[in-house]
This record gives structure tokens, C-alpha cells and sequence, in this order.
């Protein structure tokens, strides 16, 4: 079963060599290709970090159109996904800065604390408090629960992303679902009983 | 307390499942066309040009090698022009003398004239130079066809006799060429002054020959008319003289030239209409205004 993922794996590493020279070579079906192969998992990042259609779907253009511009520059050291994701992560929290579209997902965390109520029959409110704690979280923090808790990006994907070790992946998404835990105690009780 | 934080890890993670939660449909094909759409606006756009940056003197000696090679080009043009350039064994010059029309107005013109060199073989057999042209003498004063030299109009002297004997006397001479030297145009170089001479007189004789025809009713005009068919005149006798009449069509031109020039030159101001019509029958029965501009080749005449 191993031999056949290892296989599996390297035959697919050869194709997106393959892909890849072909992109290089300016062949639009192998760029047809390779959007084809990552959009999904791309848009559905940047919808994340964005909470917008529009500026995720300008997110993931423009992560299109600078890969497909840097394409020469890829060295094959992580994979194309891996790449692509880097790209895309960076333009997204760039354009996020910029645009200042956190508005919402700005509240302070005392606020946020301030909104729920202790009734289990509330649960739409659990869900507003935590995405408006989501949203207070800093943009460090924010990024990696929602890569591995939500999208389920695993810490050396995530490091590869972010260019940040493992270790410090493993320890802001520790800190993060602390700050989200201390946010939101007063459902403690209730959910966890 | 560790089992109470995953539990609540747990639900949170589940709750955040809805947080931003992107729509099941990507919209694949509307964000394909944007990407196409941003490429190839990319690749029309023109090219970011630099501007150059500011001006820096060439250092002193740029200066000196650049004087150095243009210095050494000039040279080199020179040497080549003159080794290939035809050796001549007698000297035909074309000076620009300065030739004393009929009336001795001294007017200045570019005609060439040919020394007469002693050097020359008078056994050659256009000794006698002068070319009869056979025209009318409108002073009534006999000029003379015979060698040497000869006297115009007025009786003072005019250099330029005997060259046709020197034309020919030094194209015999032994250059151990069976061909003679032959510029750009297939003419013996040794003709291309007078033939560029020629060509700016009849233009001249044209431009006056129109003036005539045009405004010869004034008689301030007649005076400066008669002037300057003077210089003419003069020039054209000189050209008779000169390998330019070796052309037969040409100086029949030029004598026929001759004649109206000297009609016009005794044309007294105020004269008779009669007298005009004379000359203009002359023009006319010759042909002369259509054979000059035939004579003159297209294009500006001036600058030869």
C-alpha cells in the first residue's frame, strides 16, 4: 500500500514537472491545467482569510497571474501546491491590510465576550461570537487556525506556506485556540458538560 | 481541565466550520477569463523605456582619438582619390578667369579657359582651335578663325584659344592609356568642367531669353537686359571655343545662342517693335527656347 502511494506520488511529481515545463514554455492548455488543479483549494483559502466574494476572487486571480508570471523562479524545493498557496496566502493578507475589510472581524476580544449569553439554545450566538473572535485575532494567529482547524492544512504545509518552522506553526495555533477559549468562556460550561 | 480545553477545542473547530465559509460553487470560469483578460493587457503593454541618465562630458581623450580617426579618414580618402585619379600630362586648367566681354564691362565669370601651352604638338591636328560657328557678326567686326588668339566683339583680347588643340594634344600624350579617363557619367574627365560650365550657362541664356520675352517692354529693362546678354555672350563665344562645342548638337546651340545674345546686346532702349520681333522670329525659327531646355538636364542647375 506504501509502495503504491510512494508511486502514486513520484508519478505525480513527474506530471507536475511536466505541467510546469509546459507552462514555462507558454503553453495556455498546461496554464488551463494547472488553474484547474489548485482554484479549489486556492479561492476556498482566500474566501477564508477574506469572508468576501469579490476580494477573494481577486485574490485568487492575482495569485494565478503572478504564478503564472514566477513560474521560471519555482526550484521544485516544496510542491507546486504548497507554492501556490504561499503566493496566494501573502496577497490575500496584503490586500487585507490594505483594504482594511476587517472591519467586522476587528472587535476587541472583551467585546466579543461581552455579546454571548449562556444559553444552549443560543448556539447561532456561538457562532457569532466566534467568528467575531475569529476576526480579532491577530492576523498571525488567525491565519494558522484557520489553515489547520478550518481548511485542515497540516503544520509542515502550513510552515512551507507561511515560511515559518513547524514548531512555530504548532505554537500560534496553540495560542490562537487559547485566545479563542478565553474569548468565548462563558459557553465553556455549557458545551463542554 | 487539559480534556475540558480539547472538548472545547472540539466544538469551537466545528463551529468555525461556518466562519467565512466560501460558496460550493467556485467560480472557475468568470476568474479564467479575469486571469486571460490581465495577461494579455500584460503583454500589450509598451515597454517601460528608461530615461537616460544625465549627460557626461567624453573625457579629453575620446576628443583626441575621435580628431585622430576623422584626421586619418580624411588622409586615407584623399591618397585613394588621388592614386586613382588619371594621371595628366599636360595641364589643362580650369581656372576661373576673369573674362573681359565685348564692352569691357569686366564682368567676372566662371568660364573655364585653356592656357596655350607651348608644350603641346602643334602637328595635332586641331591646331587652329577656334570652331566657326558660321553665326552673324552683329558688331560688324570680323573675328578671327585662325589659331591663336582671338578678339571679340570689341577688339580686346580673350584667353582660351587653341585648347581644342591642347584637348586633343594631351589626350595623345603617352600615358599608356588607350581610353581616355572617364568620370561618373561616361565623359572624359578632362570635358566634365565644361560640360558643368555649359550647362549653367545655357541656364542663365534660358532664364534671360524668358526675361525678354516677358518684359523687354520697359526700357529700363532693355538696358539691364542688354547687360547682362553682354556677359552672355561673351561666355558663349568663350564655350565655342572650348571642348564644350566638341558636341556638334550643342554648338549648334550655341551659335544660334550667339546670334540672338548679340541682337539683343544692339537692342538700343526704347527700340523699335519691330526690332524685337526680329529677335523674337530669331528665337522662335531656331527653336532656341526648346533646345535649351532640352539641353538642360532636370533639377536644380544652380548649385553646379
Amino acid at each position: 500500500m506504501t509502495a503504491l502511494r510512494v508511486t502514486a506520488e513520484s508519478r505525480g511529481r513527474v506530471d507536475e514537472r511536466q505541467l510546469i515545463a509546459r507552462v514555462i514554455s507558454g503553453d495556455p492548455r498546461a496554464q488551463r491545467e494547472l488553474y484547474e488543479c489548485h482554484v479549489d483549494r486556492v479561492y476556498r483559502l482566500a474566501y477564508r482569510l477574506a469572508g468576501e466574494e469579490e476580494l477573494a476572487r481577486d485574490f485568487t486571480q492575482l495569485t494565478f497571474i503572478r504564478a503564472f508570471e514566477r513560474i521560471a523562479e519555482f526550484r521544485h524545493d516544496s510542491s507546486l501546491a504548497t507554492w501556490l498557496h504561499a503566493i496566494g496566502v501573502s496577497i490575500a493578507l496584503n490586500g487585507l491590510r490594505s483594504v482594511k475589510k476587517s472591519r467586522v472581524r476587528d472587535v476587541p476580544l472583551e467585546e466579543a465576550s461581552g455579546l454571548g449569553t449562556t444559553s444552549r439554545s443560543a448556539e447561532p450566538d456561538l457562532k457569532a461570537r466566534l467568528s467575531a473572535a475569529i476576526g480579532s485575532l491577530s492576523e498571525k494567529y488567525r491565519t494558522v487556525f484557520l489553515m489547520h482547524d478550518v481548511e485542515g492544512f497540516t503544520h509542515d504545509e502550513i510552515g512551507a506556506v507561511l515560511g515559518i518552522p513547524v514548531g512555530t506553526s504548532k505554537t500560534r495555533l496553540f495560542q490562537g485556540r487559547a485566545k479563542l477559549r478565553e474569548a468565548l468562556a462563558d459557553f465553556r460550561e455549557e458545551w463542554v458538560s | 481541565m487539559m480534556k475540558d480545553d480539547n472538548q472545547f477545542d472540539d466544538v469551537l473547530r466545528r463551529a468555525a466550520q461556518d466562519y467565512n465559509r466560501p460558496p460550493t460553487v467556485v467560480p472557475r470560469e468568470e476568474m479564467w477569463a479575469a486571469i486571460e483578460a490581465a495577461q494579455a493587457k500584460r503583454a500589450s503593454r509598451p515597454l517601460h523605456i528608461v530615461a537616460p541618465g544625465p549627460h557626461r562630458p567624453m573625457p579629453r581623450y575620446v576628443w583626441l582619438g575621435a580628431a585622430a580617426a576623422a584626421v586619418l579618414l580624411v588622409a586615407t580618402g584623399v591618397g585613394i582619390g588621388r592614386w586613382s585619379s588619371a594621371p595628366v600630362a599636360a595641364p589643362v586648367s580650369v581656372e576661373k578667369s576673369r573674362a573681359v566681354a565685348a564692352n569691357g564691362s569686366g564682368a567676372e565669370s566662371a568660364v573655364p579657359s585653356v592656357e596655350q601651352s607651348a608644350g603641346i604638338d602643334a602637328s595635332g591636328s586641331h591646331a587652329s582651335g577656334s570652331k566657326s560657328t558660321g553665326s552673324a557678326n552683329p558688331g560688324g567686326k570680323q573675328r578671327p578663325t585662325d589659331g591663336g588668339q582671338r578678339v571679340a566683339v570689341n577688339g580686346q583680347r580673350v584667353t582660351g584659344t587653341g585648347h581644342r588643340a591642347s584637348g586633343t594634344g594631351h589626350r595623345a600624350l603617352g600615358t599608356g592609356r588607350q581610353a581616355p579617363d572617364r568620370g561618373a557619367f561616361g565623359t572624359p574627365r578632362q570635358e566634365v568642367p565644361y560640360q558643368v560650365a555649359t550647362i549653367r550657362h545655357l541656364a542663365n541664356a534660358e532664364a534671360l531669353l524668358t526675361a525678354f520675352r516677358t518684359d523687354s517692354r520697359d526700357a529700363k529693362m532693355d538696358a539691364q537686359l542688354a547687360k547682362w546678354a553682354r556677359d552672355l555672350l561673351s561666355n558663349t563665344r568663350l564655350l565655342l571655343d572650348s571642348p564644350a562645342a566638341d558636341d556638334p548638337q550643342r554648338a549648334r546651340l550655341l551659335g544660334d545662342l550667339e546670334l540672338v545674345l548679340a541682337q539683343i546686346v544692339q537692342l538700343s532702349p526704347g527700340a523699335a517693335t519691330q526690332d524685337r520681333e526680329l529677335i523674337e522670329g530669331s528665337i522662335q525659327s531656331g527653336h532656341v527656347m526648346t533646345r535649351l531646355r532640352s539641353a538642360i538636364p532636370a533639377g536644380p542647375t544652380r548649385g553646379l
